[in-house]
């Protein structure tokens, strides 16, 4: 029904490279995050794939209900800026009736849709407050209404979780499961790896506008770490030369007297590995240790600038 | 669709009840007050106290109480300057001698009527008959004989309603202006043109606000002439005058609001495209520009005058001076009827054009952030390039 491809997608501003040669998919019904440092490429990828910006090189492919378009039809998706675009001086009815009206709504639909989601999202007593009085985050409410209340078949999200607390920020978590349970399309980006990691089926990791890593959770990690690292704990202390004489362990690190942290080395299966440990002592708990999605940002992004310094300064010099 | 939606919520932004209210409220203040002025002022400032010492009748000043003064008296008054007196006249040697504490205001409004005084006197002492000093002291009669009788409009009335809609016409300039400027530049810095532009073509954007604030300045002129209006026929009806009749007509009138809406729609058209490559109103030197609307107003006044002038006649033909040239001109004389078809085809040929020109300079500025495009590719965009759809 709706499937966005971007094929190696350039964009510069007067000599800074903001997106560099980027690809992606976007398939319908799936939760698609863009993730990266400040200044990593991603705001400009989303104003590229709403229109406001066009790609110096490369392409953008839209494929919706059958038919290739160029661009993405104004009324079929909702995009949350990431600098908030709404009228400051307006009521938020006025302001959500105003866009409402301008995607083509109906004015009951329009009074329906503001009430339900006023209604949801704990705006209903501040519907006739301008939005200059309004806190940080029920600003961010309103602007993400005036996304959803068309109902579009895709929604572009730049920073959704930005000036939410905690309780917000699963109450929007939960609405956009909901949506794209409901057939929904998302691009988002954010720098709240905890939520990402429970919400997006794939993702796009970004730095100074080159690709770092792409795919599902499980992809992103293995491509970020390859090693498989497990913590072990035996029934009696163990001595450091009794594992490094096991061949299926790349490398370890003690925790406790009995307790290790190791990785797997390439070409060695799990069950493998754990005849070896067994061989050693007696093992009391074995587990497999899945870094977060957020350490795995870290180091990467830390190893990205690491790589890139160089050549930044070869290219200064 | 979307364009009657986007004038509609420009037209709201601006037009807030409570403010009609009050900005009515400090008109009418304004009014009463400039017309019991005078009586307030007479009741402020007590009358300035003159000895005249002279045994011809005083004359009649208002401001001013006069009292004659025996010659053998005139040194006793000088010595009370300042405590009694605020003003001793002697007439010396056939002179005015004027003896005062100090310089003040005052005694330039008195020194005339003093001097006219005094010559009146002079004259009614010569050696003439009466007849001939009724002569000297009155004015010849004119008379203005005009061989076209319609061309004798040109009256004192009809200069006043000329110089009220050229005030009405600055009013909505400049609410054009204000608001053309600070709500570009304000949806600029607060980035709603993010938002907007994902869902309308910038085209549509400037069609709609363009609309929506030149709609907002034509009710605000329209307020303000009727409550002038009323105001007028208020006085006129508290004086016991009856009904004021304005001179001019239904027709001239009507036609005035089509070249006015044209005009305001042809200025906001250029006030909405440059105020869109404004990245900071404060330091902007593109702000400039956005007086340049002010020009034709400004051009019109000096020559309105002379309605039936040729730089009044070329004002009203050529477009960026017909709105506000043939309004006056019309209020003042007759108008053959092909110069106003004329004009107003110019100007609607003028307005598709500069809102085409204008939309091409909005589309360029109004997606740029924290820099303005260059003058020369300004201008470029604004003369040359097509409009991209």
């Amino acid at each position: 029904m709706l499937r966005i491809s971007a094929d190696r997608i350039e964009k510069s501003y007067s000599t800074v490279k903001a997106v560099n040669r980027i690809s992606f998919d976007v398939r319908s019904g799936q939760i698609f995050a863009l993730l990266g440092p400040n200044g990593a490429g991603k705001s400009s990828l989303i104003r590229m794939l709403v229109g406001l910006t066009r790609p110096d090189a490369g392409q953008i492919r839209i494929e919706y209900k059958g038919e290739e378009l160029s661009a993405l039809p104004q009324r079929c998706y909702g995009y949350l800026p990431e600098d908030r675009g709404l009228y400051q001086d307006r009521t938020v009815r006025q302001n959500l009736t105003y866009i409402a009206k301008l995607r083509g709504m109906a004015a009951a639909d329009i009074s329906a849709a503001l009430l339900q989601w006023c209604t949801r999202l704990d705006l209903l007593e501040k519907m006739d407050d301008n939005l200059n009085k309004l806190s940080k985050g029920n600003q961010q409410k309103v602007q993400l209404i005036s996304c959803v209340l068309h109902k579009p078949d895709l929604l572009i999200l730049d920073e959704p979780f930005s000036g939410l607390d905690p309780v917000n920020q699963e109450h929007v978590l939960s609405i956009l499961t909901e949506l794209k349970q409901s057939g929904t399309t998302v691009i988002l980006s954010a720098h709240q790896m905890a939520l990402i990691e429970r919400l997006a089926d794939e993702m796009l990791l970004l730095n100074k506008g080159e690709l770092v890593a792409q795919g599902s959770l499980a992809q992103v990690s293995h491509q970020l770490d390859p090693k498989q690292w497990f913590e072990v704990s035996f029934e009696q202390q163990v001595n450091s030369e009794a594992l490094e004489r096991l061949t299926a362990v790349a490398e370890f690190k003690p925790l406790a007297p009995s307790k290790i942290q190791l990785t797997l080395k390439a070409g060695f299966s799990v069950s493998q590995l754990l005849q070896q440990l067994t061989s050693v002592a007696e093992l009391a708990d074995f587990s497999r240790i899945q870094p977060s999605l957020h350490q795995l940002y870290l180091t990467a992004v830390q190893q990205h600038n690491q790589q890139a310094t160089p050549d930044t300064q070869g290219d200064a010099a | 669709m979307n364009l009657w939606t986007i004038a509609v919520f420009e037209f709201q932004r601006y037009f807030k009840w409570k403010q009609e209210l009050i900005s009515a409220g400090i008109l009418v203040t304004f009014l009463v007050l400039s017309t019991i002025w005078p009586v307030l002022e007479a009741w402020i400032d007590n009358d300035y106290k003159v000895a005249l010492v002279s045994q011809a009748p005083a004359p009649v000043v208002s401001g001013f109480t006069f009292s004659q003064i025996p010659a053998n008296s005139a040194e006793t008054a000088l010595s009370g300057i300042g405590d009694i007196w605020d003003l001793v006249v002697q007439v010396k040697d056939d002179k005015l001698v004027m003896t005062v504490e100090s310089s003040a205001s005052w005694q330039d409004k008195i020194t005339p009527e003093l001097q006219n005084w005094l010559q009146k006197q002079r004259i009614s002492q010569l050696p003439l008959s009466t007849e001939q000093k009724k002569i000297v002291n009155t004015q010849p009669d004119a008379e203005l004989v005009f061989l076209k009788k319609d061309s004798a409009k040109q009256n004192k009335e009809q200069k006043i309603v000329s110089g009220g809609l050229l005030l009405l016409m600055a009013i909505g300039v400049f609410s054009g202006f204000g608001f053309m400027f600070t709500a570009i530049t304000t949806e600029k810095q607060q980035r709603v043109t993010e938002q907007l532009l994902t869902l309308i073509s910038t085209k549509e954007w400037i069609d709609g606000k363009i609309l929506g604030i030149s709609l907002f300045c034509l009710k605000s002129m329209i307020t303000t002439g009727l409550f002038f209006y009323i105001m007028i026929q208020a006085i006129a009806l508290a004086k016991g005058n009856g009904l004021y009749v304005l001179p001019i007509t239904a027709l001239e009138l009507s036609s005035a609001l089509i070249f006015v809406s044209l005009g305001l729609l042809l200025i906001n058209s250029f006030m909405a495209g440059f105020a869109a490559t404004i990245d900071d109103p404060n330091h902007s030197s593109r702000s400039i520009v956005m007086f340049l609307p002010t020009v034709p107003l400004g051009v019109v006044f000096s020559a309105m005058d002379n309605a039936e002038g040729t730089l009044m006649h070329v004002l009203s033909l050529f477009p960026l001076t017909s709105f506000a040239a043939m309004p006056m001109r019309m209020a003042s004389v007759s108008v053959p009827w092909w110069e106003w078809i004329l004009s107003l085809i110019l100007l609607v040929a003028c307005l598709f054009w500069l809102k085409n020109a204008a939309s091409r300079v909005f589309e360029l500025g109004i997606r740029m952030y924290g820099k303005e495009p260059e003058w020369s590719l300004l201008m470029k965009t604004f003369l040359f390039a097509k409009v991209k759809e």
